[in-house]
């Protein structure tokens, strides 16, 4: 039998911890950090549970593969916002002080007829009072902004935002698909980048020395290239966005903080995927 | 497979890596007994103190060194095994399951490192407890991973770094004290570098608890850690305060330059009170810091060629901007470098009133100090660089290569005879490479396009044994004049 008392008067708490007293503070240093990873799962469960349900219309553009496991990454509807195009823009002098780079940013959301949510209005603090019936605010953080200086005046500007929910983690099999998905492109895009690649070929690079009937033919070349490009980034970006009207995540969003996080998914308007909580 | 592949790599690694260090004892230990029996035969030890310093430096007995090994094997496997056991059926399990095994692993980890530390097995205890501390980090990266949690990564290194700090506080952990310096760095850097805040300021709360800490444990190598952390913070801060983020190479080299000379500044009227009690305490650490610090800083700063000192400068495309961005490019680390060119220029006169360092130790540092201030200056654009009046391409090249390239060389020797003065070997033999690297440098940047590829190697040849040879009488002059090390710690 152990008495507590001597131990600790042999050993005191303070000093060098030696068995009884080390056994405590191992267990104090193992509650502490457990206690830590709790906060981080209660934090998240309790949104999962309690959060506003919202649809978010987006496409798995960049499948990856690293030591965390099996991700894809998601680019959502609302990680481009153009301010000019909302329904409630911000004012120019919102614009100039808030929304720098990595700056929090709050962007409102509301039902459209098809069920995705999409953005209404740029906040950088959730407003109290004034609020739509159906809308939430969801926060991220901005990672780049054009809006500045003359493109500020015309409003032609977006901002790329991070809402936390960019990383899609799934077994091999839902990661497989999901990146099969990701990867399907119109047959207009395969001709296309088909043509450019043979086109390239016959580019003579700078280190291979071009004499000058070559540096002209680059010329030529380059003046070919560049509108083939141009509309192979446009063909991406309208596949990008056929792809985000069939898939959509579902996510979960704290109405005070406006924190995210992701619930499921969904495909043609069907539900194939929820997450459990435990 | 991975998770196989992985494992067997780091398992293979861990062995090499403990079977090389067991190797190096026994060798260091049969160097030893050869030495110390040819100091026993000239008289210089005797007979009982070559075994008491045999048996202190005698590795210890094959068995329980391999019972060390084998435990330490058995442990990283298990670790492994747990580990790929979890990863290997991730897919499989449910969140609770996966949770649970996280947990346990966590709790044996450090129960284990308790055991250690109860059976008074101190070193065995900190492995454990650095395992525990990484696992702590692995289980943050897998809950992450589960719930799909990507906002902001530096807040997870932020929240391993608070639970090392409490490992560290509450068990006195050694490597857990390690681990929290580095993760404060690490936190602070992401920030910096991925998130644009030019002063991470919070840095300094997390690292102010885990120094107050190093001064409870008394564990003299954080003393190094925590120094190591706040100069890379600092050096980081000061260069993006002074350059707005965008950073000018001799700007931000002077920068640099001027910092280490404070901390040698600091040095020395820190060994005022030191040397008596001390003489190889902290305060010959951070000389010997800055001097290494100092000497790459200085070799650069001759390297930059004027152009890129423009092509570097913050250039926006607003005309509103421009003025003011071109300012804090070109002269923003002005203000900053010259509090820290004040505040080591009177530091060093202190300690050169107080005897610790010679009249001229004190001009060489001013000169130092006003040479590379100089040398910043003329590289600032449109007004004496290479658009503007005073120096033109050419005259720059002129005095880089040859007048700092002289300075330099003159700096080193005089470095020499430092370390001579001071008992340290190693300021001479860094400044003996940095005198070899330095004529090279030399030799190369003018000879290189005049001389044909045969000649070129010839008078290399030549330069480097004409070289070795006036280090070596160098060094025997100085060997031959300098004082006794006790004498000249005293």
């Amino acid at each position: 039998m152990i008495n507590l008392k001597q131990a600790l008067k042999d050993r005191p708490l303070f000093g060098r911890p030696m068995g009884l007293t080390s056994l405590i503070t191992a267990i104090a240093t193992l509650c502490i950090l457990t206690g830590m990873l709790g906060a981080m799962i209660w934090g998240r469960i309790s949104l999962l549970q309690n959060g506003t349900q919202i649809v978010l219309k987006t496409a798995p553009v960049d499948p990856r593969d690293l030591l965390r496991g099996y991700f894809v990454r998601l680019r959502y509807d609302i990680s481009r916002i153009s301010p000019n195009e909302l329904e409630e823009p911000p004012s120019l002098e919102e614009m100039k002080i808030g929304f720098n780079k990595h700056a929090n940013i709050f962007v409102k959301l509301q039902p459209d007829e098809n069920g995705f949510w999409s953005p209404i209005s740029l906040h950088r603090a959730i407003p109290s009072g004034e609020r739509r019936p159906q809308s939430v605010f969801i926060r991220g953080r901005v990672q780049y902004g054009t809006c500045r200086h003359k493109s500020l005046q015309k409003r032609k500007c977006t901002y790329t935002i991070r809402y936390g929910i960019e990383k899609f983690f799934a077994d091999r099999k839902r990661a497989k698909k999901l990146e099969d998905f990701g990867r399907q492109q119109s047959p207009q895009i395969a001709e296309l980048r088909k043509q450019i690649r043979e086109l390239e070929k016959s580019y003579r690079r700078p280190w291979q020395k071009p004499d000058k009937a070559e540096r002209l033919a680059n010329k030529d070349l380059s003046a070919q290239l560049a509108p083939m490009r141009t509309r192979l980034s446009k063909l991406r970006e309208q596949n990008r966005l056929d792809m985000a009207k069939r898939f959509a995540i579902i996510a979960r969003i704290d109405k005070q903080t406006g924190e995210a996080a992701i619930s499921g998914l969904q495909l043609d308007g069907k539900r194939f995927y929820e997450e459990r909580l435990f | 497979m991975i998770e196989l592949i992985i494992a067997f790599f780091l398992t293979a690694a861990s062995v090499v890596g403990l079977v090389m260090a067991f190797g190096w004892r026994n060798l260091h230990f049969r160097l030893l007994s050869h030495d110390i029996k040819k100091w026993q035969s000239e008289g210089w030890v005797s007979p009982k103190n070559a075994a008491l310093i045999l048996d202190d430096k005698r590795p210890k007995g094959l068995a329980g060194r391999l019972v060390f090994l084998v435990g330490l094997l058995g442990a990283l496997l298990l670790l492994f095994s747990a580990i790929s056991f979890v990863a290997a059926n991730w897919d499989e399990m449910s969140r609770l399951a996966r949770l649970t095994w996280l947990i346990i692993i966590l709790w044996t980890t450090f129960l284990v490192g308790w055991r250690f530390t109860a059976n008074e097995r101190p070193r065995l205890a900190e492995i454990a407890y650095a395992l525990g501390v990484g696992l702590f980090g692995v289980n943050i990266t897998l809950i992450a991973q589960m719930f799909h949690i990507d906002s902001h990564p530096p807040n997870g290194v932020l929240m391993w770094t608070i639970g090392a700090l409490a490992a560290a506080a509450l068990l006195r952990s050694k490597a857990a004290l390690a681990l929290t310096f580095f993760g404060a760095i690490t936190w602070s850097l992401m920030e910096v570098v991925t998130y644009d805040a030019h002063i991470h300021w919070p840095f300094l709360l997390v690292w102010g608890a885990a120094f107050a800490l190093t001064l409870w444990i008394r564990w003299s190598f954080a003393h190094h850690l925590a120094f190591a952390s706040l100069l890379i913070w600092s050096i980081v801060a000061l260069v993006n305060s002074a350059t707005d983020g965008h950073w000018s190479p001799h700007g931000t080299l002077f920068l640099f330059i001027m910092m280490f000379t404070l901390m040698l500044a600091i040095a020395f009227v820190w060994q005022l009170k030191s040397v008596q009690t001390q003489p190889y305490g902290f305060a010959n650490w951070l000389e010997r810091y800055a001097i290494i610090g100092l000497l790459p800083s200085l070799f650069t700063l001759q390297t930059i060629p004027l152009k890129a000192s423009k092509s570097l400068y913050y250039m926006s495309t607003n005309p509103q901007d421009a003025a003011g961005s071109m300012l804090q490019g070109s002269f923003g680390w002005l203000p900053l470098a010259s509090l820290l060119l004040i505040g080591a220029i009177l530091l060093m006169v202190v300690a050169w009133r107080a005897k610790l360092l010679r009249s001229l130790d004190l001009a060489i540092f001013i000169a130092i100090i006003a040479g590379t201030l100089l040398f910043a200056l003329i590289s600032i654009p449109n007004i004496f660089g290479a658009d503007g009046w005073l120096i033109t391409k050419a005259t720059y090249k002129f005095l880089a290569t040859w007048i700092y390239g002289a300075a330099f060389l003159a700096m080193l020797i005089w470095l020499i005879a430092f370390g001579h003065a001071r008992g340290s070997d190693l300021y001479v033999w860094v400044a003996l490479a940095s005198f070899a690297i330095e004529v090279l440098y030399i030799y190369f940047s003018i000879f290189n396009s005049l001389l044909e590829t045969s000649l070129f190697f010839l008078v290399g040849g030549i330069l480097t044994i004409g070289l070795a040879f006036f280090l070596y009488r160098l060094h025997q002059r100085l060997e031959g004049t300098s004082p006794p090390v006790s004498e000249a710690v005293s």
